[in-house]
């Protein structure tokens, strides 16, 4: 019989759908840890030695509490970069500020950290690694191990330090569009559309608000245009200082009159299910007010052909993070319905609700795969 | 915890009680009486209401409640009716997620008195903000926030001219901010 832990924050969604594809197969419920446990010490993950355990770590998401824990563990980790940084005595000062996009590369560093100190006490196999997890987490490294197995990735401009730098990176290199984005952001985080032709426009979800003399950025449903150099080049380099993954912006298919790209979950090296997302903007996060495309039409338009080279490049990009189970993966078409690239790959991409691959959810797939 | 009662029943002549955290599950308060209870703060986030669940007990004694990320329209509806909660002076509802709607709620109802009205971080438009300004309640108030709202300069200078204390400032736009999923 097997036995599952699930390390999450324990009010979070995810938990329940576990536990019900756990119940679909008769299986006992997965032992919830908490991160805030886990983080304070409170619980190690060494007492999980018996055969037949496996954990899944989930995501840390949407716990104000967790988050400065987080940043709180990154607070003393070395960096080479230009990161803002926080101390844990002023982490555990901040309060709750809807939005707020805080201190991104200092919360990767305390992650990274924490999974460190975990892949030590394991035990037993996971669903998905702890290194995996923290690689998942960080986009250039991600576009650097996909660009060397040969997976189909949008051109990277290489490491950008700042905006001049960038326009200078962005003459150079011949491209005139690219997407910025927060190494360690996900969920359109972070993320901006700029262009630079004869005139600049940042296409971005990033809410940009002047308080007190400082700049603080916010994660907006709101998509926000800007068109004046100053805010332009003091979102950018407040952005690059958090580390950066700037690539070229490619132009996307079409489906019911909106550019999309489609989540792919590859589950034990299959793709299975996904879900298409429609966008008016460049960003097309479901979360954004964007709408889910119409699998079926999107299916028959791509064609058999195309969407089975599309699904063995998705198999081909999650293999490359061989102690994953499964992954969430963010796939660009372009408008010849053929070439596609890899945008993202997403360790706790998993959550989509009501989307049902041979009569299954995410959850109950993944634990099927496993019981196999 | 997904239940307040044992705590309440423990110490019946407990007058504060502040809560931080999760709420496992469904959380579900037993309707119970606490005569003493003084002062009601719950800090936490749970995909059923905490407030749907406190408007189910009964506490006579009650003179402050604040309830953080909360979005039940008539539970902060009943309260500001004065139907519950009869000792009630000071009522907060930080970051709520429908306020507009709680003022087209109470639009045509009479108000109880209250001395403090905490929204701040909520979701207040221009829209609700008119009918609020308008309301009854206002000429009672000692205090009112609705700082980091959705508040547009002109209705925030409107409110400055209130006889009530009030904090406006800054306004944001919360409504339309997300905490980033970590996918």
């Amino acid at each position: 019989m097997l036995n599952f832990v699930i390390i999450a924050n324990p009010e979070n969604r995810r938990v329940g759908f576990l536990q019900q594809a756990l119940a679909h197969f008769n299986l006992s419920p997965a032992t919830v840890i908490s991160y805030a446990d886990l983080i304070a010490e409170k619980d190690t993950l060494e007492r999980f030695n018996a055969p037949n355990t496996i954990i899944r770590f989930d995501s840390p998401e949407k716990n104000f509490d967790i988050d400065k824990v987080i940043l709180a563990a990154g607070a003393e980790v070395s960096d080479d970069g230009q990161h803002q940084r926080i101390s844990a005595a002023d982490v555990a000062k901040l309060e709750f500020d809807k939005g707020q996009i805080l201190y991104p590369r200092q919360w990767y560093l305390g992650w990274q950290y924490l999974l460190q100190q975990w892949e030590k006490q394991l035990h037993c196999p996971t669903m998905n690694h702890p290194q995996d997890i923290a690689v998942m987490f960080d986009k250039p490294r991600c576009h650097d191990r996909f660009s060397r197995h040969n997976i189909p990735v949008p051109r990277s401009l290489g490491k950008i330090y700042n905006y001049d730098h960038l326009r200078e990176q962005m003459q150079k290199q011949e491209c005139d569009r690219v997407f910025v984005k927060l190494s360690h952001g996900s969920a359109a985080s972070g993320v901006v559309a700029y262009r630079a032709m004869r005139f600049e426009s940042a296409i971005t979800t990033v809410e940009r608000v002047r308080e007190n003399g400082q700049t603080l950025l916010y994660n907006s449903r709101k998509i926000c245009n800007y068109t004046k150099t100053a805010e332009i080049a003091d979102i950018i380099n407040i952005l690059t200082a958090e580390g950066v993954q700037v690539e070229e912006w490619l132009p996307k298919a079409h489906l019911q009159g909106c550019g999309f790209d489609v989540r792919v979950v590859v589950i034990n090296g299959e793709a299975q299910h996904i879900v298409v997302r429609l966008g008016k903007s460049p960003m097309t996060n479901l979360h954004l007010g964007n709408e889910r495309g119409d699998t079926q039409e999107f299916l028959a338009k791509v064609g058999i052909e195309n969407w089975a080279l599309m699904k063995q490049t998705c198999e081909a990009a999650a293999a490359l993070f061989p102690n994953s189970l499964y992954c969430g993966i963010d796939l660009l078409i372009l408008p010849d319905w053929k070439q596609h690239m890899i945008l993202e790959i997403n360790a706790f991409g998993d959550l989509l609700p009501g989307v049902i691959w041979n009569g299954m959810d995410t959850y109950t797939s993944e634990v099927k795969a496993i019981l196999e | 915890m997904s239940e307040i009662s044992p705590i309440l029943e423990a110490f019946p002549n407990l007058q504060v009680l502040k809560l931080h955290g999760h709420f496992d599950g469904n959380p579900c308060f037993k309707p119970l009486l606490h005569n003493c209870l003084k002062t009601l703060i719950v800090e936490s986030q749970s995909y059923i209401s905490i407030l749907g669940q406190v408007c189910k007990l009964n506490l006579p004694a009650l003179e402050y409640l604040e309830v953080w990320n909360d979005g039940y329209v008539g539970g902060a509806a009943s309260i500001l009716t004065g139907q519950l909660f009869p000792n009630l002076y000071y009522l907060g509802l930080p970051s709520f997620e429908n306020t507009d709607k709680i003022m087209e709620a109470i639009a045509q109802s009479p108000t109880r008195r209250l001395a403090v009205l905490d929204l701040h971080l909520g979701e207040l438009t221009d829209k609700g903000a008119e009918i609020l300004i308008n309301c009854p309640i206002i000429n009672y108030l000692h205090t009112l926030n609705i700082a980091k709202n959705c508040l547009s300069e002109k209705m925030t200078q409107r409110f400055l001219k209130l006889n009530c204390q009030v904090i406006a400032q800054p306004q944001g736009n919360p409504r339309d901010r997300y905490y980033a999923l970590y996918e």
